[in-house]
């Protein structure tokens, strides 16, 4: 039982560094999300992000299609890490659980 | 997660083919043995299953490397973050279902415990002893249609041997100890005695002694009588 609990703290120990380094790359990303408003024909961009409890909507004008791409791929892996950050958390309830006798292996 | 697991493996090789690296690397360590179903069929059963969120690939010839894609880039809209370990920064590939780490053969005098550059894949690799023995003797496999290389079976369970009395974590050396026995036993009784043979006589003189000691200690005198013949 005793090495079963070694083996344990130790995979806590990794999903607890992992789960810092989720949030840590998270905070790295571009923020909110671009919103394309079309005038005259022409595509001028807004970045909307959450400010407290607000939606703000910051004027970009136009930007070239790197800058678009940059935003949705920052959008998408944002997404990705939230999902798997989700998935650590599980399993750091569960294996603090288990350590604490609290649930069975 | 295990099925996650196995499902994002599948696919970090499928990138690594598309990319032209996987023909240039190899898979070491104890994902081979859940590589092995393709070997040994469905006697690969009877080798205890592995439990490891680490897949180590192994790169022989390094400096040899034609590929020039940047693996974390490769691998990043998977989730994977590049994590740098230790004072020297040795790079891993961190996911919270599957690890990657990359290892290159210990040349000479060793690399005083700092990572070794491979530039042309964005990542760096640990330099490992007795990582010949599993270049030297390695096998392709097909696995979900993707063509592998890992290590001959006889390969890794002698490699395992080797490395036993020097890991430093010694539950990971007694797991590979279990692997190493079970999978020599496996080839025992599907009848590839020419092949453990085969690898073991390659082997340098003093490694082939230890190995032998080893298994004595160890009780299996069966195989140590094969293998010495």
């Amino acid at each position: 039982m005793a090495a079963i609990k070694a083996v344990l703290r130790e995979e806590l120990g990794s999903a607890e560094i992992m789960k810092a380094e989720y949030v840590k790359a998270l905070k790295g990303l571009l923020k909110g999300a671009l919103v394309r408003k079309v005038i005259k024909g022409r595509d001028y961009w807004y970045l909307a992000y959450r400010k407290d409890k607000k939606i703000i909507f910051q004027y970009l004008g136009r930007l070239p299609e790197e800058k678009i791409k940059e935003y949705g791929e920052a959008r998408k892996l944002r997404a990705k890490y939230r999902n798997l950050l989700s998935h650590l958390k599980e399993r750091i309830k569960y294996l603090k659980g288990v350590l604490r006798g609290k649930r069975e292996i | 997660m295990e099925k996650e697991k196995f499902e994002l493996f599948e696919e970090v090789l499928r990138r690594l083919e598309g990319a032209g690296i996987l023909k240039e690397i190899m898979v070491a360590g104890s994902w081979n043995v859940h590589l092995y179903n393709s070997y040994f069929g469905k006697d690969a059963a009877k080798i205890p299953p592995i439990r490891t969120l680490d897949v180590d690939f192994l790169i022989p010839h390094p400096k040899k490397i034609a590929s020039k894609q940047s693996i974390p880039l490769l691998l990043k809209d998977l989730g994977y973050l590049t994590d740098y370990r230790g004072e020297a920064g040795f790079i891993r590939l961190i996911h919270p279902d599957l690890i990657i780490e990359f290892l290159v053969p210990e040349k000479g005098r060793g690399t005083d415990d700092k990572p070794v550059p491979l530039q042309g894949l964005g990542v760096n690799a640990s330099a490992m002893r007795f990582m010949d023995v599993l270049y030297e003797n390695k096998i392709t496999i097909r696995y979900k249609g993707i063509k592998v290389s890992i290590a001959h079976p006889a390969a890794l369970a002698i490699h395992y041997l080797l490395i036993y009395p020097r890991r430093k974590n010694r539950k990971k050396a007694e797991k590979n100890l279990m692997h190493a026995l079970a999978i020599l036993n496996l080839l025992v009784s599907k009848r590839k005695q020419d092949e453990m043979r085969f690898v073991f006589l390659k082997l340098h003189s003093k490694w082939k002694k230890e190995v032998l000691e080893l298994l004595d200690e160890k009780g299996d005198h069966e195989i140590a009588g094969i293998l010495k013949v």
